[in-house]
């Protein structure tokens, strides 16, 4: 059951608000309070400028070391690719020559040069086709 | 994605989220502290009852909130972002410093009242005697009633401020000053022309 309101709270309340707005009033900053939080935000920003820029340095020196492992092995792989090349051109000639000798004659040996400029010519139209085509479906 | 209503803070800090989406977070953190500096430090005091204590939480809410600036996503509004923070913010201070001492043990707490309770010194100001039963309060209803006074009497603003809604900060209010009221007139003190002439 509620109590029955005494008509004085009514006052007693808005003087005691009155006190409270008097009492609890905003407290202001601290004095150099606006200095401090600036001279913490400079402090971070280098901190946050060489940790971005270590990051960046990793990230860079991981790709470069990619970058060179995929080179190195591709000059091998086309170092040999041009050995194994050269011998096998060099063991074709040797074993197929004689063979062209016997059934060309003389201009047997011209056969050679024209059968690798065809094979080039095969090669690169094909290289061509696929890079056109390539070209083509990102376009 | 949750879609956030613009009210009347959303609003006037549309310039500052304008400025952080054109990656302009230096001028966006200036208009930050020229808004919210000060109510950031008032909630801090409201929560923390120690103004220097009060005053590192707020620096480091503020530095907290330069640092996460460029990260801010807009899911909340800026100001429900800004107070969350320096709340937490606040909240793991005095997590930290009830490790250190007991002051918030119930036991103590009673005896700070009952000490309030007691009657008031001869001499001692009305005003001074009413800080004490304030901060006598239980801790919600302390809160909610110094932020309100510091907040120029604004319930919206203390409710975005202690993320709370406005019916509690209204329930919580009047109920402070129910509480208030009572203690006065067992100290004697019922009499408003009291009040009136201390606050004059």
């Amino acid at each position: 059951m509620n109590m029955p309101r005494d008509p004085l709270d009514g006052a007693l309340d808005q003087a005691l608000d009155r006190a409270l707005a008097k009492t609890l009033t905003a407290p202001g900053l601290p004095a150099g309070f606006r200095e401090q939080l600036r001279a913490a935000v400079v402090r971070t920003v280098p901190e946050d400028r060489a940790q971005l820029r270590a990051a960046l340095e990793r990230e860079h020196a991981v790709q470069l070391a990619e970058l060179q492992d995929g080179y190195v092995l591709l000059r091998q792989r086309t170092l040999g690719t041009l050995i194994g090349a050269g011998f096998a051109a060099g063991l074709a000639v040797t074993f197929a020559l004689p063979w062209l000798k016997a059934h060309f004659g003389d201009n047997g040996v011209f056969a050679l040069p024209v059968i690798g400029v065809v094979i080039g010519l095969v090669l690169s139209l094909s290289v061509w086709w696929q890079r056109s085509s390539l070209a083509r479906s990102l376009s | 994605m949750q879609q956030v209503a613009l009210s009347d803070a959303g609003r006037r800090d549309r310039d500052i989220v304008e400025l952080l989406q054109g990656g302009s977070h230096g001028p966006a953190f200036d208009l930050v502290l020229e808004r919210y500096e000060r109510k950031v430090y008032r909630l801090c005091c409201s929560l923390m009852r120690d103004s220097d204590q009060a005053a590192d939480a707020a620096q480091e809410s503020l530095l907290r909130i330069w640092k996460a600036l460029p990260g801010y996503d807009q899911r909340a509004s800026l100001s429900t972002w800004i107070y969350t923070i320096a709340r937490n913010r606040c909240l793991t201070a005095i997590e930290r410093r009830r490790d250190l001492d007991s002051l918030s043990d119930p036991a103590v707490e009673q005896a700070a009242e009952a000490a309030v309770a007691a009657a008031p010194e001869a001499g001692q100001d009305q005003l001074d005697l009413l800080r004490e039963l304030v901060e006598a309060l239980p801790e919600r209803y302390r809160r909610t009633l110094t932020l309100y006074y510091y907040e120029e009497k604004s319930v919206g603003e203390v409710a975005a401020m202690l993320g709370q809604p406005e019916g509690t900060i209204k329930t919580n209010l009047h109920r402070a000053r129910a509480l208030l009221s009572e203690r006065v007139c067992a100290l004697g003190l019922g009499d408003p022309k009291l009040w009136l002439e201390d606050a004059a």
